[in-house]
């Protein structure tokens, strides 16, 4: 026994090991498991009303089942700042909010006039928020936007942070997540879009109450999950409807919505991957007559040239859209517009696709211009082509922020169609 | 004087010591001064770095079997040698416990939120002190063994970063001007980490291919360096200040990581091997100055490493409890004092090197000399032979 304590005494490595785990290694077996002290919250809507803020929740709870079933519930609380409020969640459960695993934030309207810079300080400074973190924002309340995607979720498996991703990959085009707010807001454009989603009333159910999560999808492809409102005598139900509108922020502020036909014409400017679509009504030349022609665009490639010419700053824009015929509606229905042998693409057919996305990108152009929103970041366009004769262009003007309207936008288009 | 490490385990420490405190919170308090230039600041102080390292090495190369603190005291005497070893010791310790500092921030964001101070205090000092105790040997093999694991994971982390996240634009450049020069020097104390070198003389086996070796290591920790401000700059391009912790929160903006899951251990494990030798190297180089400082005649070596090393211990817990208990007093006394402390490092390492180069054109002069009279000698003796045949 001595010989073997005097080796122990020996090796100091030893007695650290011994020192290590009579210290910490009794508190580490009997500590509880993290994840029970934890509210986990999956994603989060902050309304601003005019009692301060309110945080909604969709927090996953542990719970000892025999069923394979995730337990979520929607929490929600009150308080004078988005800390606040979320920390009010944490006592309300007895649980420490944790925002690692939040993919969503679904803003209201108010709160993205006043300004989501400010309201988001918190949540900038909270390690883990950032890449997946997409920032929604709905007209009505967000908190009703929650409750009704958790019904929706639960019932039929779609979730809307889904929905939130496929809006910015396919729908605007952009990364509306907190990060992207930032940096376009720190930006010298100072712009960003980002997506809408909306509550639609389903109509009224005279049978009382109602547990959510009915039907799946209208003809605009909406999903829908019910939640309840009303009085004693029946209740109206609500859904979900992501009908691809956006709104405009310019340092986290709300300056404009865009409609869902806005941010169709938008896409023509940005570079994408299988999303737009260009309908050509009554559409005639020799294989076709009278038609609606639907052409999809799998791949959209834009090329920007900002340049001076006599001190006048020139934005050329060259849209390259590669473009397929997928439906094609006539009232003569020819077999021959089946045949892959013909070559569709007729100038006639080039020609009118190029006017049409001209006019739909100028439309956009024109009303973005209008408000100051630099969306396609066409401040750091000029500045990093040649920043001095660009200083000099600002100072020439009365207001900085007017850049855009000085700015002449030529656009230019070559599409292939298969 | 006992050579205990080679000149690829010497090149491996200093690869490893270009790193850690410049992958954390720099980034993000270089870019908050001068925006996307902060990867200027980085080449300037690379290149600082690098000029540092050839001083350093003209110098261990031509004094192979003596100590720096006996090089010091041949010719500046012992007491201006005890001055110089005290500024590196404070150098160290500095460094030392601006280490704990960071790396506790770090792991506290991205490990363990609620880990109490003294737990990561204790495992930070469990480990440097071991690597210490085992002596250099040791270290620069479990340098040696790590060093693959590093270069491949943070090679492949940056190849990651350029084929698959969104990479924006970082012109126009050099938009803070002279500032540049200013942080350069506000943050010094981070750069200049190839002193530790100096307290390596006399331990180092110098072969033929050696300049080789250490030059291309240490040009590769260099160029990896570079290419993760670039890749940060580029990923965070107006909101580098937002991300304290730039290396964790550039894997998470990686799209690849994030279909696999969450590839944060990547970041963290690189960064906790990095602390950890980083730490050990520190307080390697500290404990080396305080035994030079305090040796005593009467206690043998082994001993006198044990008690200095306890007493450096002391001084490190100490500055963590005062004067780093915050992020913001640490960066604060970081820019407004410890940058002088690294130009009187520069100052000795210019004082260092020009002893060395006195000594070097004295050698040549006096080589010189030797061949001349060789010559005459040889020309002396052709003489003689030519007279001899003449007679």
């Amino acid at each position: 026994m001595k010989k073997i304590i005097k080796k122990i005494f020996s090796h100091p490595i030893i007695c650290l090991l011994i020192m290590i785990s009579i210290v910490f290694l009794p508190a580490a077996v009997v500590a509880q498991p993290e994840s029970v002290s934890m509210l986990i919250i999956s994603a989060l809507a902050v309304d601003k009303n005019d009692d301060g803020i309110e945080t909604t929740a969709i927090a996953y709870i542990p719970k000892s089942t025999q069923i394979f079933n995730e337990n979520y519930k929607v929490i929600s609380s009150k308080g004078e700042t988005v800390y606040e409020a979320i920390t009010s969640m944490g006592v309300l459960t007895g649980k420490i909010p944790a925002l690692a695993h939040t993919n969503l934030i679904v803003v209201n309207d108010k709160l993205c006039e006043e300004g989501l810079l400010s309201s988001f300080d918190y949540l900038s400074r909270k390690y883990g928020l950032g890449s997946d973190t997409i920032i929604m924002n709905t007209s009505t309340s967000a908190k009703d936007i929650l409750t009704s995607a958790n019904k929706l979720s639960m019932s039929s498996g779609i979730l809307l942070e889904e929905i939130s991703t496929f809006n910015d990959k396919n729908v605007i085009h952009e990364k509306s997540d907190l990060e992207g707010l930032y940096n376009a807001s720190f930006a010298p454009s100072k712009s960003l879009l980002l997506a809408s989603i909306e509550l639609e009333e389903e109509g009224l159910d005279p049978g009382g109450s109602s547990t959510g999560g009915s039907s799946s999808g209208d003809s605009s492809g909406e999903a829908s999950g019910g939640t309840e409102s009303g009085g004693e005598t029946g209740s109206t139900k609500k859904k979900l409807s992501n009908k691809g509108t956006a709104v405009v922020l310019k340092e986290g502020k709300k300056i404009m919505d865009l409609s869902k036909d806005d941010v169709q014409n938008l896409s023509w400017a940005k570079r994408s991957d299988n999303s737009s679509v260009l309908t050509l009504q009554n559409y005639s030349d020799e294989n076709f007559t009278n038609s609606t022609l639907t052409l999809f665009v799998p791949k959209n490639r834009v090329n920007f040239d900002a340049h001076f010419e006599s001190q006048k700053p020139i934005l050329n824009i060259s849209i390259m859209p590669k473009m397929q015929i997928v439906e094609v509606n006539q009232e003569l229905i020819d077999k021959d517009i089946y045949a892959s042998q013909y070559k569709f693409a007729t100038e006639k057919m080039l020609e009118t696709v190029k006017n049409q996305i001209i006019t739909q990108t100028k439309s956009i152009l024109d009303k973005l211009v209008a408000n100051n929103a630099d969306i396609l970041n066409i401040y750091q366009k000029f500045d990093s082509k040649d920043t001095r004769q660009f200083e000099r262009y600002l100072n020439s003007l009365e207001n900085r922020d007017d850049y855009l309207k000085g700015i002449e936008i030529n656009i230019d288009v070559s599409s292939v169609i298969d | 004087m006992e050579k205990t490490i080679n000149a690829r385990q010497f090149a491996l420490i200093g690869f490893m010591s270009v790193f850690s405190l410049k992958l954390v919170a720099l980034p993000s308090l270089l870019f908050s001064r001068v925006g996307a230039d902060s990867l200027f600041i980085i080449i300037g102080m690379a290149i600082l770095d690098f000029l540092s390292f050839l001083l350093i090495y003209f110098v261990l190369k031509r004094n192979q079997d003596i100590s720096f603190y006996q090089f010091l005291s041949k010719h500046i005497g012992k007491f201006f040698s005890k001055f110089i070893m005290i500024l590196l010791l404070v150098a160290f310790l500095f460094k030392m416990s601006t280490l704990i500092g960071s790396a506790y921030l770090y792991s506290q964001e991205v490990i363990f939120q609620r880990a109490p101070f003294i737990l990561f205090l204790f495992i930070m000092l469990a480990i440097s002190n071991s690597l210490v105790l085992f002596k250099s040997k040791s270290y620069a093999r479990t340098v040696e063994f790590f060093y693959p694991i590093i270069s491949i994971m943070f090679a492949a982390f940056i190849l990651m970063a350029l084929l698959t996240a969104e990479l924006n634009p970082i012109t126009p450049l050099f938009k803070s001007g002279a500032k540049i020069f200013s942080t350069i020097f506000d943050y010094s104390m981070v750069s200049g980490d190839f002193v530790f070198m100096l307290l390596f003389m006399g331990k180092i086996k110098f072969d033929k291919n050696s300049s080789k070796t250490l030059f291309g290591h240490l040009l590769w920790a260099i160029v990896l360096l570079i290419t993760f401000y670039f890749v940060n700059n580029s990923i965070f391009r107006y909101t580098g200040t937002l991300h304290r912790d730039a290396i964790s929160e550039v894997v998470q903006f990686l799209p690849l990581p994030g279909i696999l899951g969450n590839f944060d251990w990547l970041a963290v494990s690189l960064m906790m091997i990095l602390f950890s030798f980083q730490g050990g190297l520190f307080l390697l180089c500290a404990n080396q100055a305080c035994v030079d400082i305090f040796r005593f005649k009467n206690m043998n070596e082994e001993k006198m490493q044990k008690w200095t090393l306890f007493f450096t211990n002391i001084i490190v817990i100490v500055l963590m409890y005062t004067i780093f208990q915050s992020f913001s007093d640490l960066r604060l006394l970081g820019v407004n004092y410890l940058k002088y402390l690294t130009l009187a490092i520069i100052a000795i390492l210019l004082v260092v090197f020009f002893i060395e180069l006195a000594k070097f054109n004295k050698n040549d002069k006096k080589l010189i000399g030797n061949s001349k009279s060789g010559k005459k000698k040889d020309k002396l003796n052709k003489f003689e032979v030519a007279n001899e045949k003449n007679n």
